[in-house]
């Protein structure tokens, strides 16, 4: 009997989602239950009063990571079908190893590219 | 299962084939007793399967937590837990019961929908991802063709829990503390994911069981020796960027206690903080498994004379070699700052982990491998 | 048991849709949206797509997403905390969309026959997809080098034109605002 792995893999999570939802439901059940305190309410400040928002406005630095990593992310994606038809080895392993080497060193002049650019630095 | 990709036109490749172990003796066994109800056979052994799975990663994240503490006391002149069970193996069973006892805090100012949902990511990935890891050639739940870079796409989608989850919580030290885990590990996904697709070049496989089975015979057939230099440099980039992934020290970004408190989880008390911790441990085995499939042979001995040790024994072995090698790291060294970190990962490791997939395809084009 | 799965992907698409929809806060929508891309990644690996279920996973709700999500919390999601349930926008939206899903559902409707997975049909793994961009078989190369290589390019050129467009915002946030507000 053939099964498609991923419907197992689909079994998983839902196991996963089990697995958590009933431990968070079980320490539900039995978690003490103490006196109602504003403060137990609270976020965490180390015992300080929160003072204004915790949703401030981020570094656009974060964003510039973000869309880095998208090309590079993407890039390794499209390398992907590339590596295993070279590695299956059933086409011209010469062309293709050429082809992949390019399309690298196109991506090696966007990473100098943002290196000069100093998006990669931290400030 | 495994037999070698016929080398033909455009064939349904193995997308449908494949489900967990045929050969195995519970499996027979079970086979015998449903006989013509072969939909029920499936259904139990997948259903064993699934609850394996669950103990598994409940019992390998309790052992590495106590493994965690005594590595740690040791390294420091410390005995660690020493009271609950012999040398404290008891230690963290009793701090699952104190965690499940506890009262579970909601500040008001969370954002309900996604402070509930983020617990659920981490344990959910890191169970996704154990379940393709195989244990031997028929000890494995699923084994999807593109096993490894299904890993790697889950590796992704937990990063989402610390956004979410902190995003959720409302607290400034949990933003900081995600928003830095968020950069962290974006950028050494990109070198994972190198290094991934520098095994599938060396193997020419991408399936975790094909991967493994392409190691056979004695140690030196494991890539990590067998590819000259390439393997090394890939197992070095893995480490490393499992390490980041796993957001572990000296990359503990997400939770650097002395200035986050508590990181991404501060907001978070009793049960919904220990799958946190709990997924934290299933993904350091997941990333020692994922090291010793891809590196260190899997489940294979080191010599076949050896084969006689069943293979969960051996992967679990090279698993907790791997481990150890995370844990020592963290008492080895200090925690990086985090434009350190990104350097190290832009400037550094990613250029060499690009460099090295050419040259894993140079030796595979020149049929050196 | 194909169709079990292929019901409750769906559900679970249009459920995260419809949340994504009324969600009051970006954040909350593009958590929804991450589970429809995955409900939909789902459904690619049922339809023998298992690549392009995978992809979807890793660039869509990994990469893109994140990039979402990081936008939201770097465009100072404070200011703009909640979006009112309706707007006067809702009104040009609306009919819209209801002709858009119209559309669509006629469309489906009428080639619903051709949706169905095949099993004998070519699938979407990493091997074939490979095969089928690369194949250098006899005399003719019947795989497509050149848009590969032109991929890369497109790449770049994406990257240049967000490091252009991001460095020009980012200098006229530091314009506008001290360096004080941003972490």
């Amino acid at each position: 009997m053939h099964v498609n792995p991923y419907a197992v893999l689909a079994l998983v999570l839902v196991l996963a989602l089990v697995y958590v939802g009933g431990a968070l439901i079980a320490a539900r059940l039995f978690g003490e239950r103490g006196r109602e305190l504003a403060r137990k309410h609270q976020a965490v400040e180390c015992s300080s009063t929160p003072m204004g928002d915790a949703r401030i406005q981020f570094k656009v630095g974060y964003y510039l990571f973000a869309l880095v990593f998208m090309v590079f992310d993407v890039e390794a994606l499209f390398l992907f079908p590339a590596v295993k038809a070279l590695a299956e080895g059933d086409t011209d392993t010469g062309i293709l190893m050429l082809e992949i080497a390019t399309f690298v060193a196109v991506l090696f002049l966007a990473l100098i590219y943002a290196w000069r650019r100093k998006v990669l630095e931290w400030q | 299962m495994s037999e070698p990709a016929v080398p033909s036109a455009l064939e349904p490749a193995s997308a449908t084939e494949t489900v967990a172990a045929p050969t195995s003796a519970i499996a027979d066994w079970i086979r015998d007793l449903c006989g013509d109800q072969e939909w029920l056979a499936w259904v139990v052994i997948t259903l064993i399967g699934l609850g394996a799975l669950a103990a598994l990663a409940s019992v390998s994240a309790m052992v590495l937590v106590w493994m965690e503490r005594k590595v740690s006391a040791h390294m420091q002149l410390r005995l660690g837990p020493m009271r609950t069970g012999w040398h404290g193996a008891l230690q963290p069973m009793a701090d699952g019961l104190k965690l499940l006892f506890k009262e579970g805090l909601l500040p008001r100012t969370t954002d309900l929908f996604s402070y509930l949902l983020a617990p659920f990511i981490p344990m959910a990935t890191a169970l996704l991802a154990l379940a393709v890891i195989p244990f031997s050639e028929t000890w494995q739940l699923a084994d999807p063709e593109l096993g490894i870079i299904y890993v790697a796409a889950l590796s992704g989608m937990s990063v989402f829990a610390i956004l979410i989850g902190s995003w959720g919580s409302n607290n400034k030290y949990s933003l900081l503390g995600g928003m830095r885990a968020a950069a962290q590990a974006l950028s050494y996904e990109i070198s994972l994911l190198l290094v991934l697709m520098t095994a599938v070049l060396m193997s020419g496989e991408t399936a975790m069981q094909a991967i493994v089975q392409s190691q056979e015979g004695y140690f030196w057939n494991w890539w990590l020796i067998r590819a000259p230099g390439v393997g090394f440099i890939a197992f070095i980039a893995f480490i490393i960027s499992a390490t980041a992934e796993l957001n572990r020290a000296p990359f503990d970004f997400a939770e650097s206690e002395s200035e986050l408190t508590g990181g991404f989880h501060t907001e978070y008390a009793g049960m919904a903080f220990a799958m946190f911790f709990l997924a934290e441990y299933v993904h350091l085995l997941v990333a020692a498994c994922l090291g010793a499939v891809l590196f260190l042979g899997g489940y294979l001995p080191p010599v076949p004379a050896l084969a006689f040790i069943p293979g969960p024994v051996w992967l679990l072995v090279k698993a907790f070699g791997l481990v150890f090698l995370f844990m020592w790291f963290r008492w080895t060294f200090p925690r990086l700052r985090i434009d350190q970190l990104l350097n190290l990962e832009w400037k550094f490791l990613m250029p060499v982990a690009l460099l090295n997939l050419l040259a894993a395809g140079a030796l595979r084009g020149w049929g050196w491998l | 048991m194909l169709t079990v799965y292929f019901w409750l992907f769906s559900l679970i698409a249009v459920l995260c849709g419809f949340s994504l929809l009324t969600a009051r806060h970006p954040i909350s929508a593009a958590v929804s949206l991450i589970g429809v891309m995955l409900a939909i990644s789902g459904i690619y690996g049922l339809l023998d797509a298992p690549f392009l279920g995978i992809a979807q996973i890793l660039v869509y709700a990994g990469a893109i997403m994140m990039l979402v999500v990081f936008v939201i919390m770097v465009l100072n999601s404070a200011k703009d905390r909640t979006t009112p349930r309706g707007s006067s926008y809702s009104w040009i939206g609306l009919p819209l969309g209801a002709l858009m899903s119209i559309v669509i559902i006629a469309g489906v409707g009428r080639s619903a026959e051709a949706l169905t997975a095949d099993p004998d049909a070519v699938q979407g793994t990493a091997q074939n997809i490979g095969r089928s961009l690369f194949t250098f078989s006899g005399d003719a190369a019947t795989g497509w080098y050149v848009l590969f290589e032109v991929v890369g390019l497109v790449l770049l050129a994406a990257m240049v034109g967000a490091v252009v467009l991001a460095k020009r915002s980012l200098s006229s946030i530091e314009a506008d605002e001290p360096a004080e507000g941003a972490h």
